[in-house]
């Protein structure tokens, strides 16, 4: 004993069939999959839409929260497709394609963090040329490096 | 009034090593410049350490590097012309 369209659509959630009667389903209805004017035919209740005449945004009839909650609970029942497209992303979808805010993909640090690497460097490279700044200052350091090379012992 | 000033000063000595190792030293406010070699064990070698502020030094003269020593350029030749 399966139900008609009809019976069905009676059963729905209160939130959903309200919805659903404001904004009728997708294969009924065409809505834009980007925020539009408020006199565009297609407007897309999810997404803020501009009033042409004034230049002024009017926000979304559905908050983010309000439109979360719908698709949620229309995905229980299989028929999230039926909605208008969202600007959020949910379950497997957003696990696959998340958004990620700049700042975690390129993460700023801090400035010692950031002049870390250089300042090893600059050290690294002041005790490799060690020998050369004593000698420079200390002009007999030479000839005792000499002699230090001379004595070292090699494997020959 | 202007405070006296010491007979010393405290003087910092910097590695060259750039590893920040530090000695300070109390001399006597005279002495010039110094750099000094010793041992730096964040950079596990002797290094060079270097005064890290300026500071006013006591002015000698610069050295006299000619040959010449002192009296060597005297001639009795000319004493004993002079004489006559």
């Amino acid at each position: 004993m399966s139900l008609t369209a009809k019976e069905a659509f009676a059963k729905l959630p209160q939130k959903l069939h309200n919805f659903f009667i404001k904004y009728p389903p997708r294969p009924f209805a065409q809505y834009s999959e980007k925020p539009s004017t408020i006199v565009d035919p297609n407007l897309n209740p999810f997404y803020p839409n501009k009033n042409p005449e004034t230049g002024r945004w009017h926000g979304a009839k559905y908050s983010l929260r309000r439109s979360s909650d719908l698709y949620k609970m229309a995905r229980k029942f299989g028929i999230q497709d039926l909605l208008p497209p969202l600007p959020k992303k949910f379950y497997e979808e957003k696990y696959f394609n998340k958004n990620w805010m700049r700042g975690v993909l390129t993460q700023k640090k801090r400035k010692w963090e950031r002049d870390f690497p250089e300042k090893l460097e600059a050290r690294e490279q002041a005790i490799a040329k060690m020998d050369e700044t004593i000698a420079a200052a200390r002009p007999r350091y030479k000839k005792q490096l000499e002699k230090k090379q001379q004595r070292e012992k090699t494997w020959f | 009034m202007a405070r006296a000033k010491t007979a010393n000063t405290m003087v910092k000595l910097v590695s060259a090593a750039k590893t920040g190792y530090e000695k300070w030293f109390n001399i006597p406010r005279s002495t010039p410049k110094m750099n000094l070699i010793l041992y730096d064990p964040r950079a596990k070698r002797h290094c060079l350490f270097v005064e890290d502020k300026k500071r006013r030094v006591a002015e000698r003269p610069p050295k006299d590097y000619s040959r010449s020593h002192p009296g060597s350029d005297f001639f009795m030749g000319d004493l004993i012309k002079n004489q006559f």
